[in-house]
């Protein structure tokens, strides 16, 4: 044999690799084998790399020395953070906060109407403006952002923003008629309605109050003024009409329940700008 | 390749998973967590490290579980994901860290030269530690190839090099334990 006569170290070295792979002709493969039954150096080279190899295979597992699920599961959290909260976590419940937030804020604010209303009587008083014989301009909101009956005044004069009656309002307005629940709504959320009621009251007495100002002043306003003003009632009623619609679905949201409070805030905010206006000259 | 084993009521616990259910996932978790640490532990050399690839490991199959077609075990599909982790982590964040190091180890000109990161003792080495001290590209062909049971062309697809490539970076990793182990 050819390849066992010539084999040597040197050789072997090279062939080792495929001799490991057992992927040698059988020639070469006799030849290496003859040449390591011989040589203490291949011998022991290729003992050790069959050890290696062997104690490799036979490795034990490992065991991270800590819980790494944690910071698995905080990275495959979903990013958007649902309205509804997640099954089984506490839940905060918002809406009597939200309520008494409101009902403080209008507290807290009410000087503002009640000196829009003292002026208001006042002019009324002084000027004793008559009975109507002249339609007033009336501002009325479009019949898609209507979701409340329209308030009648003792004058006849129609209230500026009708839809923004929908709660109950001492004096002049109606008690609101209660939004009638969806269908899915709950047991809860009908629990819950109590809460944002109160919320209502406490913005609806304020929102009528200006309202029957602005009725008073109504034919003192600029009829330009008047358009702009319908229009931002428009867009606001429909942000109240929207976020009670939400929150029907989901009465217990925080988020909602704030959006609600921001519109009716924006409404009062706008009706006492308007009951302050100057006269048009 | 060597192919883990399944443990029982995998299938289930992937279809859950797949269809979103994390306490499924969790459960797969458990059950994978080892086998994923040790191949990413031996691969990159390091627990630490190790463990934060384990995580990217479960992250990135949760996000590819949809894909997972079940056509062959889950555990050989982790595990896969698990090899592919540890391998792109080398060529991305360790790129900058490692490039002059690797350029000396990774030559190949002689691949038979001892690694001055091959740590020698006067007492028998273990060869876990033996293993660690390895080059990171003989190191990783072979855990793949001598301790996964990996063959030589799927390791040569896996990192992008041929079968003779995969070859002789296992030789010289083999000569190199050898050298540490017996010293």
């Amino acid at each position: 044999m050819t390849d066992r006569q010539m084999m040597t170290c040197e050789k072997l070295d090279g062939v080792l690799l495929e001799y490991l792979e057992e992927t040698l002709d059988p020639g070469t493969r006799a030849a290496v084998d003859e040449h390591v039954a011989g040589c203490l150096r291949c011998n022991a080279m290729l003992r050790d790399i069959g050890s290696i190899r062997a104690e490799a295979a036979q490795l034990p597992e490992l065991a991270p020395s800590r819980n790494l699920w944690t910071g698995i599961a905080a990275r495959i959290e979903p990013t958007v953070v649902p309205l509804s909260h997640a099954r089984g976590e506490p839940r905060r419940n918002w809406i009597p906060l939200a309520a008494a937030a409101a009902a403080a804020l209008v507290v807290a604010t009410s000087g503002i109407t009640y000196l829009a209303t003292s002026r208001s009587m006042r002019s009324a008083a002084v000027a004793a403006v008559p009975k109507s014989t002249t339609r007033p301009q009336q501002i009325t909101p479009s019949p898609a952002v209507v979701d409340s009956p329209s308030e009648s005044t003792a004058s006849g004069a129609v209230s500026p923003a009708p839809s923004t009656v929908e709660v109950a309002s001492s004096g002049t307005a109606e008690p609101s008629t209660p939004r009638p629940a969806p269908r899915e709504a709950t047991l809860a959320s009908r629990r819950n309605q109590a809460a944002v009621s109160a919320s209502d009251i406490a913005y609806g007495d304020e929102i009528a109050r200006l309202q029957n100002v602005i009725t008073q002043r109504r034919r003192e306003l600029d009829p330009a003024t008047v358009t702009v003003i319908e229009q931002s009632l428009r867009i606001i009623d429909a942000a109240v009409r929207q976020s009670r619609a939400a929150l029907a679905r989901d009465p217990k949201s925080g988020f909602l329940t704030d959006q609600l409070n921001n519109a009716l805030d924006k409404k009062i905010e706008l009706l006492r700008t308007v009951a302050l206006l100057p006269s048009r000259t | 390749m060597m192919q883990p084993s399944a443990p029982t009521g995998d299938s289930t616990d992937v279809a859950l998973a797949v269809a979103g259910d994390r306490r499924a996932f969790e459960r797969l978790y458990h059950a994978h967590v080892n086998k994923v640490f040790t191949l990413c532990t031996r691969m990159c050399g390091s627990r630490v490290r190790g463990e934060e690839l384990t995580q990217d490991v479960f992250v990135r199959a949760w996000e590819k579980l949809p894909q997972f077609r079940g056509e062959s075990a889950f555990s050989t599909w982790i595990h896969r994901v698990a090899v592919n982790i540890v391998l792109t982590d080398r060529k991305t964040e360790g790129r900058a860290r490692q490039r002059m190091k690797d350029d000396e180890e990774d030559s190949g000109e002689d691949i038979f030269a001892p690694a001055a990161t091959v740590p020698r003792d006067a007492d028998r080495m273990d060869i876990a530690a033996a293993i660690k001290g390895l080059p990171p590209g003989a190191r990783q062909i072979f855990v793949l190839h001598d301790v996964e049971g990996y063959k030589h062309e799927e390791i040569a697809e896996l990192c992008g090099i041929t079968a003779g490539g995969s070859k002789a970076q296992l030789h010289r990793a083999r000569m190199l334990l050898r050298e540490a182990l017996t010293r």
